[in-house]
């Protein structure tokens, strides 16, 4: 008999190794390759030359380009994250019960988000051209024409509109699963005592909906950390540094100035800022009641 | 009380009315540019009409120039191989371990499935330098390696299959045991075909993120043989400064294959978020 379970767990380390392999090679062992280089001097063009301590760290200190891109990729975060989360949610609400009307435009809302976001910022890059669509739309309320991606007021807004577009069906999806979750009795109940949408909302939805928001704040703030895709396509992080997302300085570093050991250091960082911020959102929206 | 839900009515109407075509607008005049002349695009704008999202002269064209104009096709094949290999293999290896997690009990069986969810939570993305410095270790950069065997496994997969194999009774199996059948039998024969819909959801999951990988695809390749749709689209926009129409019918070919798909197989595609967002 133990013979036969020494067996079988054995063929279980079988059927999970090649999937361990790879996990350890292609996810794990990467991140601790960037600590590690983030402490060496690793030029692009020769490779690795050596460790230098934390010289890294103490340039990146005092870089104001860091500096700048930290704040901005803060900013650009906060922003996107609470709108997009809010909208999924009004939606959400508006969409929970499940109708041909609903449903139909529960899959329009959500189609942007399989549409890769190369093309949609592509896509975007027109609609914000001199001559694009929304200049278009603009001059039908008589506004006249904005230079939105080369505009250091409007940039980084473009960028959070079209992230927007992008996103925020796929949120509204994860809502309307936990709202569904919520067992009905409970506004039954609520409504025999008089409470109305709003006192609902309040006292049944919103905390019954921690463990949901809890997993879409998280998940959808580490994702818009690491935004590459839309600042390397649509403004290079300009003007003058309004869109220097942390990912893109990042791989501006590495892959245009080539310098390696400067770029880890950055995504070490980029990495302990994220950790930092969902670890406050867990503090935050830990959820205080179970059903 | 009847005129405040008729209020109400009417703005939840302009509520979704407004979203949805602030979701579609973008798209219809994707589509419908991309079977126009650039100067029927331009003048359409200005100022706007309703035919900028009526793809009026219907210049089909436009997508045999594109694919004369720029090796778009190479591309386009790139995408098509990296991205079938890599989720029927990526089946294989991610429903195997699911198998292993849900059925066996090993040491380090937990350590395994919580580096599973936290690399769930974890973007690719974060890991594009380093898995830089990697590779270029490896020798495998520029090569259909360095496309594929980084994406292999999907954490996601492995869960949902493992919550999947945790709810199939067992007694099939235990039977099958009896009867001398070996466990990659078993998995094969019997876990595998019940788990179709769990292997629907993570694989059509897994495509979609493959298709449409961008960074991590733009540094590891240089070789133009090798450059997968979603970068070489990009390089298409910056190296010949290409006609509206022509990215238009570029960004469509990008776009087309993966909504055909999703709006087949969405019902299995929502299942896979539903599952992710309630189960812990």
């Amino acid at each position: 008999m133990a013979r036969l379970t020494r067996e079988k767990s054995l063929w279980g380390v079988v059927f999970v190794a090649p999937a361990l392999l790879l996990l350890l090679t292609f996810r794990i062992v990467p991140i601790f390759a960037s600590v590690i280089a983030s402490f060496a001097d690793y030029p692009v063009t020769q490779g690795f030359k050596g460790f230098v301590g934390f010289s890294n760290y103490q340039f990146l200190l005092l870089d104001k380009d860091v500096h700048n891109s930290i704040l901005t990729t803060l900013i650009f975060v906060s922003i996107l994250t609470f709108v997009q989360l809010a909208l999924a949610l009004l939606c959400a609400l508006l969409l929970k019960r499940s109708s041909k009307t609903t449903i139909l435009l529960r899959v329009i809302l959500f189609s942007p988000y399989v549409i890769s976001l190369s093309i949609a910022s592509i896509i975007w890059w027109l609609i914000y051209a001199d001559m694009g669509l929304a200049n278009g739309i603009l001059r039908v309320f008589g506004i006249r024409r904005q230079p939105f991606l080369t505009s250091e007021n409007w940039a980084l807004w473009a960028l959070i509109i079209m992230l927007l577009w992008k996103g925020f069906g796929y949120w509204m999806v994860v809502y309307i699963a936990g709202l569904n979750n919520i067992p009905e009795s409970l506004y039954e109940a609520a409504q025999l005592d008089g409470a109305g949408g709003f006192k609902q909302f309040i006292y049944i939805t919103w905390p019954l909906l921690k463990r949901v928001t809890l997993f879409t704040v998280v998940a959808d703030t580490t994702i818009n950390f690491l935004i590459f895709a839309p600042v390397y396509i649509m403004t290079m992080g300009g003007p003058r540094g309004r869109t220097m997302l942390l990912a893109y300085y990042a791989y501006r570093t590495a892959f245009v100035y080539g310098d390696l050991g400067y770029a880890a250091a950055v995504s070490v960082i980029l990495l302990l800022i994220t950790g930092v911020v969902t670890a406050l959102e867990f503090r935050f929206f830990r959820a205080t009641y179970e059903y | 009380m009847s005129i405040s839900r008729v209020v109400r009515k009417i703005g939840i109407f302009i509520i979704l009315t407004s979203l949805a075509l602030f979701v579609l607008v973008p798209l219809v005049w994707t589509f419908s540019g991309s079977l126009k002349r650039q100067s029927e695009i331009f003048a359409d704008l200005n100022p706007l009409s309703w035919r900028a999202f009526i793809p009026s002269s219907l210049v089909i064209e436009n997508y045999g120039i594109i694919f004369k104009r720029f090796p778009l096709l190479i591309f386009l094949r790139n995408s098509v191989i990296v991205t079938i290999v890599t989720t029927v293999i990526g089946l294989f290896v991610n429903s195997l371990a699911a198998y292993g997690l849900a059925r066996f009990r090993f040491p380090g069986r937990q350590a395994v499935f919580v580096m599973t969810l936290v690399t769930m939570m974890l973007p690719f993305e974060v890991l594009v330098i380093p898995l830089y410095l990697l590779c270029r270790e490896l020798r495998i950069l520029d090569t259909y390696y360095a496309l594929i065997l980084p994406g292999l496994v999907h954490p996601l997969s492995i869960f949902l299959l493992r919550q999947f194999i945790m709810d199939i009774p067992t007694s099939l199996e235990e039977s099958a045991r009896i009867d001398g059948a070996s466990y990659f039998r078993i998995y094969w024969n019997i876990i595998l075909p019940l788990c179709r819909p769990a292997l629907i959801t993570a694989g059509l999951s897994h495509f979609i993120l493959t298709w449409n990988a961008f960074f991590w695809p733009l540094i590891a390749v240089n070789k133009s043989e090798l450059i997968v749709y979603q970068v070489g689209i990009v390089f298409f926009k910056n190296d010949i400064l290409p006609q509206w129409n022509e990215l238009f019918a570029a960004s469509v070919v990008g776009i087309l294959p993966i909504l055909v798909i999703f709006v087949l197989l969405q019902r299995y595609f929502v299942r896979g978020i539903t599952l992710t967002g309630i189960k812990e």
